[in-house]
């Protein structure tokens, strides 16, 4: 049985990406078929951060337009035989592609993957709504700022209404300093706030750039980082882990339950 | 240290982002909140003496607290009646 994921945040710049490689790596190394697709059509990046850049010959604007088969486009890693990408366009639009089309396109992924990683792109419009259409469950990424948090929020809330049940979140780019000297929103605060299922955290580390400088995800390898991210994996396979990467208890407690999120 | 920041920032953000969020999920901008003041100011006024411009408005935890200063503490409906309620 085979799960799709979208990995959103509505804000830019916050990590889907970066996260969308190290899941999808981790998720290999744990044995699992895996492919990642990258739905940031115009704006494709998950080739860079993967290092798949110079592999890619069709995308999948042209497997949703016929002019391959999807396993013409998919790219394998260069470091797992179980892990894969499907890029998208660069040249095109976020119009080219329509929410039954991925539908279609995943239907067909399920036969022979047993994650599909959806990367979504930022934003609320078209892409959004392509990258989630077959989403079975969802990973928000955000960051202890106001504005990310804000974001995740009303994302949340339009993956609510569109029937997406399971939703955790990755709290990244924590700044434990800041925290303990009380000016960075603590990993328990944005819990607090979001009220949902807190999948793990990624600290603010200059080894997800130097990985994404060599274009190879960190999950797996010795860093905190990456151990944060193969944790994290675990976590989605259903292993019971705590979440102790931080230094706060988690306690949770929806401060503003009684307000519902927008679902519009 | 900035003087205008006797909290740490990090207090001073997540108090923010809750005004944010409560205004982002009920759709209410400021202007609703001026309204719904003087809807509870009218309102009140119709049994109380109060003074509405101290009329303080808070939205956190589930609760709308609203805190309303009353300037004679007497009902007026049992004014007559009851001379002695302070």
């Amino acid at each position: 049985m085979s799960e799709v994921i979208v990995v959103t945040s509505g804000k830019g710049g916050v990590g889907k990406t970066t996260t969308s490689a190290n899941i999808g790596t981790g998720l290999a190394a744990l044995k699992k078929r895996v492919v990642l697709i990258d739905t940031d059509i115009g704006l494709r990046n998950l080739d860079v951060v993967m290092g798949l850049e110079n592999r890619i010959v069709y995308n999948l604007v042209d497997v949703i337009e016929g002019n391959c088969r999807y396993k013409q486009a998919l790219i394998r890693d260069r470091n797992n035989s179980e892990l894969y990408l499907m890029p998208c366009a660069q040249t095109r639009d976020k119009t080219s592609v329509s929410p039954e089309q991925i539908i279609k396109l995943v239907d067909e992924l399920k036969q022979e993957f047993d994650y599909i990683v959806i990367d979504c792109p930022a934003g609320i419009e078209q892409g959004f709504k392509n990258a989630i259409a077959s989403a079975d469950r969802a990973i928000i990424v955000t960051t202890p700022e106001v504005s990310a948090i804000r974001d995740a929020d009303r994302v949340i809330g339009l993956l609510e209404a569109n029937g997406i049940k399971k939703i955790d979140m990755i709290v990244n780019k924590v700044r434990f300093d800041m925290v303990k000297r009380g000016d960075m929103m603590s990993v328990d605060d944005v819990v607090d706030i979001l009220a949902i299922n807190l999948l793990g955290v990624i600290p603010d580390d200059e080894q997800i750039v130097i990985s994404s400088n060599k274009g190879e995800p960190l999950a797996g390898n010795s860093s905190s980082s990456g151990i944060s991210y193969m944790n994290i994996c675990k976590r989605i396979l259903g292993e019971e882990l705590p979440v102790h990467d931080y230094l706060e208890s988690i306690k949770r407690k929806p401060f503003i339950g009684f307000f519902k999120r927008k679902h519009a | 240290m900035n003087s205008l920041f006797t909290e740490s920032t990090g207090n001073y953000a997540k108090s923010r982002l809750m005004n944010i969020l409560i205004s982002d999920r009920i759709g209410c901008t400021p202007l609703i909140i001026k309204e719904l003041r003087e809807s509870i100011s009218k309102t009140l006024n119709e049994y109380l003496d109060i003074e509405p411009q101290g009329i303080d408005i808070q939205i956190n935890e589930r609760v709308l607290l609203a805190s309303v200063p009353i300037s004679n503490s007497y009902i007026k409906r049992d004014k007559d009646k009851n001379d002695d309620v302070e």
